[in-house]
């Protein structure tokens, strides 16, 4: 029997369905990645998985044993399955090393000198040896993250879940903490990660969950997935990927939630700084002193659109309107659409559209006169 | 000259003609009986109350909500008479028993309410993280939640012992002579109010600032560091 087996597992919170009839087999060394739009339940069926949460129906096997089954010795089996949180919930009135110490001295039954050495072992594996002696509230997100990734590893668990393990964090500490993760799957341990990070999913799973429509809607390896996904919705999921796409329908639309979400999508793609602000300016120069003041404030629709080609790093950014909109360089529009084409590398005006081209290898221009 | 021969007449027919300070004392014996006994059973009340108020049955968790809601909302001196000469008027409990019963009552409200608060102060993550680690729920309660609460709920603990001594400053309504109501009786004799009145006064201030000091435990934590860990290995 494989090492977790789950059959036929559901959840509801009253009449809610989170998710049902799921059903799915985990061998040892698999490294399962579940990716899906966000509120489809992957993390309660994470949770379910070691009965955080109570399922309502279905059942759950760990190494054998049925860990739903009533009665079920739930502490013992939990030792053999780690987990590791966004909020990552250490212990905050412990230091770093009183919290690995801890589980193995009071639950393992190591003396204190046994559990130093093996706390002092796992800390060194996340790289946090030198703060042991700090408290939780003296650490960064990515120490933290790390920390509670030690203490896990210190019960020797089977089988580890990780609950978006970097979704709280700093984009700047997101490395290390999935370095830490890429060393434990390298090293043979079983792990089930929510994750929003595609690249990291794409690269380190053997099999791709994609949650959707109250339950598992396709499973494969990351090629599949990423690659060719087989049905709709993974299609638009993994497709969206790829393309940020907003409409403006009111005048007094939020521009910096507009931007911010344009700059991670951008950042999502690996796309160079100079290419993120230069599409920022570009954005803002084009929406407040092109589009909103050609609109009928009335029934307004904007799109805007921004691609990237991942094979030579170009970034489009395409906005257009449903009724006419003009992107010429007539008297009115001129010193605009001439900051426009300094930004980037290629300008397409078509009546209603425009469609910028942010190549990575092209210079920054100059910021234009004003005059 | 003259200032200190009238303070030592003062002294001499305040403390000493009559014995007078063996009633002080004898007050001080009181008051104290009353305020630790109150706090001690209190404490011990306060935790049954809390666990009833966290309980996951309504028909414990309301009734002793509204009962520790009420109790925390009357004057000490109304709340004293509804026990005296209502609830336990036919029990034939002497004053005393009647006060620390009522104290009791009160202080395990006022602290119930507390342990509470400190209690829901601790992060449900990480009694989820202790959980998962293979603590029991009790274990996770005692390791992780405990510790947390106590240093939370210690400074305000510490308060709750001075407010139920001066809650007990009351009972002299019931006739029993704790060191308030002492004072009021040498005051009357002598009609020279001063000396034994600031006297009584800093005798609350000791026992507040000194009980409050040494007879409650530390909130310093001592850590298990790397360098005790290096000596032992």
């Amino acid at each position: 029997m494989s090492l977790i087996h789950i059959e036929d597992l559901g959840k509801s919170f009253g009449g809610n369905v989170i998710f049902q009839h799921v059903n799915v087999d985990i061998d040892k060394g698999d490294c399962i990645c579940i990716i899906g739009p966000s509120g489809c339940g992957k993390s309660t069926f994470l949770r379910c998985m070691n009965l955080l949460e109570q399922p309502t129906q279905g059942k759950v096997f760990i190494d054998g044993e049925e860990l739903t089954a009533r009665g079920a010795p739930l502490d013992k089996i939990r030792r053999k399955m780690g987990m590791v949180y966004q909020t990552f919930n250490l212990f905050s009135h412990k230091t770093v090393l009183e919290n690995v110490m801890m589980a193995p001295m009071q639950l393992g039954g190591l003396s204190r000198k046994e559990a130093y050495q093996l706390a002092m072992d796992c800390l060194a594996q996340v790289g946090m040896a030198e703060r042991a002696d700090a408290m939780p509230s003296q650490l960064s997100g990515g120490q933290k993250q790390r920390a509670a990734i030690a203490r896990c590893v210190a019960m020797k668990p089977q089988i580890i879940l990780f609950d978006e393990p970097t979704s709280a964090l700093d984009p700047t500490m997101v490395d290390e903490v999935l370095a830490v993760i890429r060393r434990l799957v390298n090293r043979g341990m079983t792990c089930v990660i929510v994750t929003h990070e595609m690249n990291f999913a794409k690269a380190i799973s053997s099999r791709i969950i994609y949650m959707d429509e109250k339950g598992i809607y396709e499973m494969g390896p990351p090629s599949q997935i990423f690659g060719a996904p087989q049905r709709q919705k993974t299609r638009a999921f993994i497709q969206r990927l790829k393309v940020f796409r907003h409409v403006i329908t009111q005048p007094d639309f939020d521009i910096y939630a507009l931007n911010s979400g344009v700059v991670d999508f951008c950042r999502k793609q690996f796309a160079s700084e100079k290419q993120i602000y230069r599409i920022q300016l570009a954005l803002e120069e084009l929406l407040t002193h092109l589009v909103l003041p050609q609109v009928n404030e009335k029934q307004m629709e904007v799109e805007v659109l921004v691609e990237y080609d991942a094979k030579n790093g170009d970034l489009f950014l395409c906005v257009s309107g449903y009724e006419a909109l003009v992107f010429t360089e007539d008297k009115e529009y001129h010193l605009p659409m001439l900051m426009l084409k300094a930004l980037c590398s290629h300008c397409e005006q078509q009546p209603h559209s425009v469609r910028l081209t942010l190549s990575k290898a092209g210079r920054l221009s100059p910021r234009p006169q004003q005059q | 000259m003259k200032m200190m021969a009238k303070l030592k007449d003062t002294f001499y027919w305040n403390l000493v003609y009559e014995d007078r300070y063996q009633l002080i004392l004898e007050g001080l014996k009181i008051t104290l009986l009353l305020s630790l006994s109150a706090f001690v059973l209190g404490s011990l009340l306060g935790v049954l109350f809390c666990m009833a108020k966290r309980s996951r049955h309504g028909w414990l968790r309301v009734p002793v909500r509204l009962f520790t809601s009420l109790m925390t909302k009357l004057p000490p001196l109304l709340m004293l008479m509804i026990f005296a000469y209502m609830i336990l008027v036919q029990t034939g409990l002497t004053p005393v028993a009647i006060a620390i019963v009522a104290f009791t009552l009160k202080c395990a409200s006022h602290l119930s309410d507390m342990f509470v608060a400190a209690v829901a102060s601790v992060s449900p993550g990480e009694v989820e993280a202790a959980r998962t680690l293979g603590y029991s729920k009790w274990q996770a309660f005692r390791q992780v939640v405990l510790p947390q609460a106590f240093r939370q709920v210690l400074p305000l603990y510490r308060t709750q012992f001075v407010l139920t001594m001066q809650d007990t400053s009351v009972v002299s309504l019931l006739a029993i002579q704790d060191m308030t109501r002492s004072v009021n009786i040498i005051t009357s004799r002598t009609l020279d109010p001063i000396l034994a009145l600031v006297l009584v006064a800093i005798v609350y201030l000791l026992l507040g600032s000194v009980i409050t000091k040494v007879a409650f435990p530390s909130d310093k934590i001592k850590h298990f560091t790397r360098e005790e860990g290096e000596k032992c290995r």
